[in-house]
């Protein structure tokens, strides 16, 4: 395994039963990637991540985190990762910090350093004022937020989230979003999986997409969108009078298909920048009042779509 | 290292079931009972005993109904409310949760018996005719019940793999500890006959156990201490699994191998007349145990085709391979090897037709455990179910069809009878053919499900 590569899983695989959940997946991780894990319900991400963390054995293959192999030392592999699972149960009668401290003496941490690492934790999941609070009394965001921290406390290289903004209101994913960021300046590799995939946008450098257990595409997020998705999208916004425009753009040989939306018409296009600036000549040429044109940039929902074979 | 450090359960479980509020109510709350029956008995002719004993029931009653109730819900309430995963994550080894969730779960138990003791020392400084030996005596026996209860409930809690068994295991708790209580009884008034009239040799019994004299109190001591410490065992191993260290295959076989000796060991009380069968009676009842808990394994122990399958695949590469085999394959080896065992010693010791039976029971658990293993290959969601209904079915039915027509003569065709009548090769044929009928339909099973490619 190269240096700079984290997670390496090699022909993975589970079944259950009869039912394969995931087949044969390789897929390389490097080192301080934020990997963004998607795929419909039952394509086998929550499979994927608990083999990951060694919390489910595979049926075949394996995979190597931090250069550890899942089935020779799963233990060793705990130590490795943070993970957490779409439910994360937490011991609501306990304080904020005897949570944290609960963990923190199973992690064995040092007495001495216990007490810095929760608050390094808290501060970085923004709870260090909570810390006296009963977990009860926490609202959902800061409940998925605490059990971050635990994920945190042993200072693992890795971390796989499953779903962790699921059931979050806007200001709760805002939150997390912000810590996903915080932890990938600092230089953790994560793996998050989720359905809610324009949040992933910002801070995801890589994509991974199950679809019915296997991995249909994975790589650095800007190639697998540019090799994904062949035509571009073009926003037009033109004045009120610019006569026919639809038969105009219709008429191009680049574009595919045009649809009008309330303010502007939204072009799939498959030519290059030459073939973009003969449009825009076209229509200019034509006596077309052109206010705007610009490209759309393709989000990891279109990337999506478009391996579902949907359209954007 | 302190002991919360090593055992962080125990850390959380103090600091969620002994809050300061939960801890001061309850010491009132004790005291108070136990002052108000002190003022209560305070004329009774033999108030210091009377009150000592009841001070004893006070104190014993939360360990075992309470505590029993905590350690049977200590893993199984994890597993249904998800927070086990995050534990199988840290670095805690399986004694280290298993000794945390025994001393942890029932902490706020272990709490009100403290909190009671005093009333006990008072007695014994007050009374003067209870001393410490009178203590220990009277303690030993409720100790050892609530050892056993405590970690037989933790047993049950490891055991439970899903949701519905976790909901049945953490209502258990409350059925042992009631068993618990019973058990106690019987034994405690067992204790007080033989005080009040030391003259009853009934209630003067003293065991044999290997030749070995004993009191009848000390051997249930004995033997609910030395279950209780297996129940921890058979826990920690099934956490073990969870933690995914390392499975030894000898565990469950060194537990057979221990249940036949143990009861091998124990015969009748020593100066009642021993009966001709006696020998007959112990070999029986050790198959009998061993045959019960291979059932009890096969049950609990679920290996789905998918693992046999990797097993029977693995038999070159794997080098874990003899520790990954099935539960119930282990136990059942184990079973009909100590059957083996005792069709010997009978065959030196004794002579007879009901020796047929450590050939027969083998069999027809084989075919029991065969048939189960069936069922988990079909895709019924209720295959342990559809397998005990079945099983008892093949046992129940046969007779009330038969027993009309006269035919009981019959009845080791479907069931582990020595059968007088007939020779030994035609007796234990009919169990050998279905065991081995119910064996071919399990590989012909697993090897016609579709095989992932």
């Amino acid at each position: 395994m190269a240096d700079d590569i984290l997670i390496e899983t090699i022909h993975l695989r589970r079944e259950y039963g009869d039912t394969i959940a995931v087949q044969d997946v390789n897929l390389t991780v490097p080192k301080g990637a934020v990997v963004a894990l998607v795929g419909p319900n039952g394509a086998g991400k929550t499979t994927l991540l608990k083999m990951m963390a060694a919390l489910l054995e595979p049926t075949r293959g394996t995979a190597r985190i931090c250069g550890l192999d899942v089935r020779e030392s799963p233990r060793e592999v705990h130590s490795k990762i943070g993970f957490l699972p779409d439910f994360y149960g937490l011991y609501d009668e306990l304080t904020v910090r005897e949570y944290l401290e609960y963990f923190g003496m199973a992690y064995r941490l040092e007495k001495n350093r216990r007490e810095d690492i929760i608050d390094r934790a808290l501060a970085l999941v923004t709870l260090i004022d909570k810390s006296s609070s009963p977990i009860e009394t926490l609202s959902r965001g800061m409940r998925q937020r605490l059990a971050i921290a635990r994920t945190l406390l042993h200072d693992p290289p890795v971390l796989l989230l499953d779903e962790p903004a699921a059931g979050l209101d806007p200001e709760g994913r805002h939150d997390l979003q912000q810590l996903f960021r915080r932890l990938a300046q600092e230089g953790k590799t994560l793996i998050v999986s989720s359905h809610i995939l324009t949040e992933l946008e910002d801070y995801c450098s890589h994509i991974a997409i199950l679809q019915k257990g296997t991995l249909a595409a994975a790589g650095r997020a800007d190639q697998i969108r540019e090799s994904l998705t062949k035509e571009r999208q073009l926003r037009i916004r033109v004045s009120s009078d610019s006569g026919d425009l639809e038969n105009l753009l219709k008429g191009f040989p680049n574009v595919e298909r045009c649809v009008k939306e309330p303010e502007c018409w939204l072009i799939s296009f498959s030519g290059g920048d030459q073939e973009q600036h003969a449009l825009l000549k076209h229509l200019v040429d034509a006596g077309v009042t052109v206010t705007f044109f610009g490209e759309e940039k393709r989000t990891i929902q279109d990337t999506y779509l478009a391996l579902m074979n949907r359209k954007p | 290292m302190n002991l919360f450090s090593r055992f962080p359960d125990l850390y959380r479980y103090t600091r969620s079931e002994a809050t300061r509020a939960r801890l001061l109510a309850g010491f009132l709350t004790s005291n108070f009972i136990c002052f108000s029956v002190f003022v209560f008995m305070k004329d009774l002719p033999n108030r210091w005993m009377a009150f000592y004993h009841t001070a004893l029931w006070l104190q014993i009653l939360p360990l075992l109904v309470y505590g029993t109730l905590r350690t049977t819900g200590a893993i199984s309430q994890e597993r249904l409310e998800r927070t086990w995963d995050f534990q199988r994550l840290t670095p805690l080894n399986s004694f280290d949760i298993t000794l945390g969730k025994l001393l942890g779960a029932p902490v706020f138990g272990y709490f009100l018996f403290a909190a009671m003791l005093p009333w006990t020392f008072l007695v014994i400084l007050a009374s003067g005719d209870i001393g410490l030996a009178d203590f220990w005596a009277t303690y030993r026996l409720p100790f050892a019940v609530a050892f056993f209860a405590l970690n037989f409930g933790l047993l049950i809690s490891a055991q439970s793999f899903d949701g519905r068994q976790s909901k049945f295991a953490s209502s258990m708790g409350a059925f042992l500890g009631l068993w618990a209580v019973s058990q106690l009884v019987s034994m405690q008034a067992v204790h007080i006959v033989k005080r009040l009239h030391p003259e009853n040799s009934a209630v003067q019994q003293t065991v044999s156990f290997y030749s070995l004299p004993m009191s009848f109190e000390g051997f249930m001591i004995l033997s609910l201490v030395v279950y209780g410490i297996w129940a921890f065992f058979g826990a920690q191993w099934r956490i073990g699994e969870d933690l995914l260290e390392k499975r030894r295959f000898w565990r469950f076989p060194a537990f057979l191998v221990f249940l036949t000796w143990y009861t091998l060991g124990s015969s009748v009380p020593m100066g009642f007349p021993v009966p001709s069968n006696s020998k007959e009676i112990s070999t029986l009842t050790a198959l009998a145990y061993a045959c019960f808990f291979v059932y009890a394994g096969g049950f609990l122990w679920v290996e789905r085709a998918d693992y046999w399958r990797r097993w029977l695949r693995g038999r070159k590469e794997d080098p874990d391979w003899l520790d990954r085999t099935p539960v119930w394959v282990t136990g059942y080896i184990s079973l009909a090897v100590i059957a083996a065992y005792l069709s010997v010693l009978a065959l030196l010791k004794i002579q007879g037709g009901w020796s047929r039976v450590l050939v027969l029971l083998p069999l027809f658990a084989g075919r029991d455990l065969f048939f189960l293993q069936w069922c988990r290959f079909t895709r019924s969601r209720r295959a342990d179910m559809m397998a005990a209904i079945y099983i008892c079915l093949a046992y129940a039915l046969p007779p009330m069809l038969l027993a009309p027509f006269k035919l009981t003569a019959h009845s080791y065709l479907y069931a582990p009878i020595p059968q007088g009548q007939v020779g030994f090769l035609q007796n234990i044929i009919p169990g050998f053919l279905q065991m081995l009928l119910a064996g071919l339909l399990v590989f012909r099973k697993l090897h016609s499900q579709p095989q992932p490619e």
